[in-house]
């Protein structure tokens, strides 16, 4: 009887723990950390395997590898590196914790759409981590497109153009600008373009395009080939 | 006996006990995984119609841009042989602004409609360039000009390679219809694909255009006119790396090959007590091309606009470049952001451009940068001004309250310059500087003053 009796408690108690993790999915979480599970996990581990900081599974589990993706893509955007996605990493990863917290960030920034900072958005999703100049470039060879007749004329249009960037094609551009990539983008704005007029740049080490070496490179800063 | 059959008895009731105890644990062990199960199926289904919506949506951007294309396509095809049976300016005029139009929406079709690791910039630059052109032709026969024969010759150009390109684009409609733009796009074989490569192969004669347009071919020759012939190493680079940044302290500069781009500069990098500074200077010449420096933020705005205007000119003389004047002055994030203008024999020469940043605190040169200047200064016959100041006066607006009038050398929509007074002055709260062909009497530009979130500019 006793047997029978356990036998039902540890039935019962995985049924409760099992339809606890079912409502704790529809919950909003304040930060997600290691034993989170739900559609914001999946979320952030799609975004994080797009980029290429997860190449585990998309499971809706916060493991150990989605904790070193994590601090993986914190160290690379210099936040602190506790594995934990809190309100600073996931304002890093575009990704709202909960509906309260998404609708007062839209109405933060006071900068709206213009296009300076579309203009940083696109700097900093190609060339966080590259030295400023480098940031710089980035700049003014989208500025260089908009006033070339082989591109679109204007800022987003230039930006969102299909396959002229990555970032655009696997939505970093929608991650949230540092102080950096602003000043940058202002610096470019304002006329300093460290490429004297190049057209495109590329990164030679993950450049797949045969095309894209073919051109010639007029100046290298940091990690991105600039060319005409 | 008696004691037997009771044995008997509990034995079943235990068993008994037991199957009822089995039977609903996996009852409920089976209801659990029939939810998740359930679960699973609805979130998958949703999943993938979610994932449909988006292709579909995805496709239907596409798809607009095709038929807006053709349509566009169509248009600038009829705009363009209306355009060579015309006669009269005033229905030239007419059809060039369409051309224009049509080119404007032409183009960014195109571009919505770029493939992945394919270059279609010849087509568009083709487009943006008919665009281009017909504006100035029309602005030209609005001045009262007329169309010359290479003008004439040029539209039959275009005319063919657009009417070329509407029957592509006629040719592989029903194509079209079968597959997805989005598989389209990708696939270098497909036929929109190959139609648009086809027009990048060099056997589509398209017209050289120059004219004075900003998308002139003319604008891709640059030259850096300003630069000295004499080339500097690094050693020099590295000491005059250093007089851009007076008021720092320096501790090491690095100097690299720079950019080789139009002429090749050394990229300099200066630590400074307060983090990198950055300098660029040519090599022919040692021209200083851009400096930037850090800057501590600080809140507090001590300088007024006539002081900064006043430190930026002392710092381009400080380079050498004394005959440079502060035209334009505008306030961002606490720095003054400084418009510096060469001056020759009292006449502004906005071409010959530099700008400089000066902070609105402590008074310091932040930035610098000369590219406008390296590209066009060169020795120059500024024309004598046929309009008397009096004159140019009487062709402003009634409306407008000069506050001051002054000569002008203006770069045109191209290459070109243009001589004029430019006059300053108010209409009610509004502020505008007016540009007069000094040859003329015309008015050829007004920019209005406006005080945004960005500080001053001009629209």
């Amino acid at each position: 009887m006793k047997r029978i009796l356990t036998f039902l408690l540890c039935v019962a108690m995985i049924a409760l723990v099992l339809v606890a993790s079912y409502t704790r999915e529809e919950a909003s979480a304040e930060v997600l950390k290691q034993g989170s599970q739900g559609a914001l996990v999946k979320t952030a581990q799609t975004k994080l395997k797009n980029w290429g900081y997860y190449s585990g599974a998309v499971d809706g589990i916060y493991g150990p590898k989605t904790v070193a993706a994590v601090k993986y893509f914190q160290r690379v955007n210099g936040l602190t590196q506790d594995g934990i996605i809190g309100a600073k990493t996931a304002a890093a990863m575009g990704l709202s914790l909960s509906s309260a917290s998404s609708s007062a960030s839209s109405s933060v920034s006071g900068y709206s759409s213009s296009d300076s900072y579309l203009l940083a958005k696109c700097i900093y999703a190609e060339a966080r981590g590259e030295p400023y100049t480098g940031q710089v470039a980035v700049g003014a060879v989208i500025l260089n497109r908009v006033r070339s007749s082989k591109f679109p004329n204007s800022i987003s249009g230039v930006i969102y153009q299909p396959y002229a960037f990555t970032c655009v094609a696997d939505g970093q551009i929608n991650l949230t600008p540092d102080a950096n990539a602003k000043k940058a983008a202002q610096d470019a704005l304002n006329g300093w373009d460290p490429t004297n007029g190049c057209l495109y740049y590329y990164n030679p080490a993950t450049a797949t395009s045969s095309w894209i070496w073919s051109r010639t490179v007029m100046l290298s800063i940091g990690k991105h080939n600039f060319a005409l | 006996m008696k004691y037997e059959i009771y044995r008997e008895e509990t034995k079943k009731k235990r068993i008994s006990g037991k199957d009822i105890a089995f039977i609903v644990s996996i009852v409920l062990l089976t209801l659990i995984l029939a939810l998740f199960v359930a679960k699973y199926a609805v979130e998958r289904a949703r999943a993938e119609d979610a994932e449909m919506r988006y292709k579909t949506a995805t496709e239907n951007v596409y798809r607009k841009s095709y038929y807006s294309l053709t349509y566009n396509m169509d248009g600038l095809d009829g705009a363009l042989t209306k355009l060579s049976v015309a006669r009269s300016a005033p229905l030239r005029q007419e059809y060039l602004s369409e051309v224009s139009t049509y080119s404007t929406a032409a183009a960014e079709n195109l571009s919505n409609l770029a493939e992945k690791d394919a270059e279609n910039s010849k087509l568009l630059k083709f487009i943006n360039q008919t665009g281009d052109y017909a504006k100035y032709l029309d602005e030209k026969l609005a001045r009262g000009g007329t169309l010359s024969e290479e003008d004439s010759s040029r539209l039959l150009e275009i005319s063919a390679i657009v009417r070329k390109m509407k029957g592509s684009l006629g040719e592989i409609a029903g194509k079209v219809e079968e597959g997805e733009f989005i598989d389209f796009l990708q696939d270098d074989e497909s036929d929109f694909s190959s139609m648009i490569r086809s027009f990048e192969n060099d056997d589509v004669a398209y017209p050289s255009m120059i004219y004075d347009g900003p998308f002139s071919d003319s604008m891709t020759e640059r030259e850096a006119k300003a630069l000295g012939a004499e080339e500097i190493n690094e050693a020099q680079a590295s000491v005059l790396a250093k007089t851009l940044l007076p008021h720092s302290e320096i501790a090491e500069v690095t100097v690299k090959e720079g950019c080789k781009n139009v002429f090749e500069t050394y990229d300099c990098e200066l630590k400074t007590e307060s983090g990198v500074a950055y300098v660029t200077l040519s090599k022919r010449g040692g021209f200083p091309v851009s400096m930037n420096a850090p800057r501590e933020e600080e809140s507090e705005v001590r300088l007024t606009a006539k002081d900064a205007e006043a430190i930026a000119e002392g710092y381009v003389a400080s380079l050498g470049l004394d005959s440079m004047k502060a035209v334009w002055a505008s306030l961002y994030e606490n720095v003054y952001f400084i418009n510096l203008a060469y001056v020759t024999r009292d006449v502004i020469v906005y071409p010959d451009l530099i700008k400089v940043k000066v902070d609105a605190s402590k008074g310091e040169v932040v930035g610098m940068e000369s590219l406008n200047y390296i590209f066009n200064h060169k020795e120059r016959n500024i024309p004598i001004p046929v309009l008397k100041e009096d004159e140019a006066r009487s062709a402003l607006s009634e409306d407008i309250e000069v506050e001051s009038l002054r000569l002008a050398l203006v770069p045109t929509k191209g290459d070109g310059e243009m001589l004029t007074y430019e006059a300053y002055g108010r209409k009610g709260d509004d502020r505008y500087f007016v540009y007069i062909d000094a040859a003329s009497g015309a008015e050829v530009k007004i920019m209005r003053v406006l005080d945004g979130e960005r500080g001053l500019l001009l629209q």
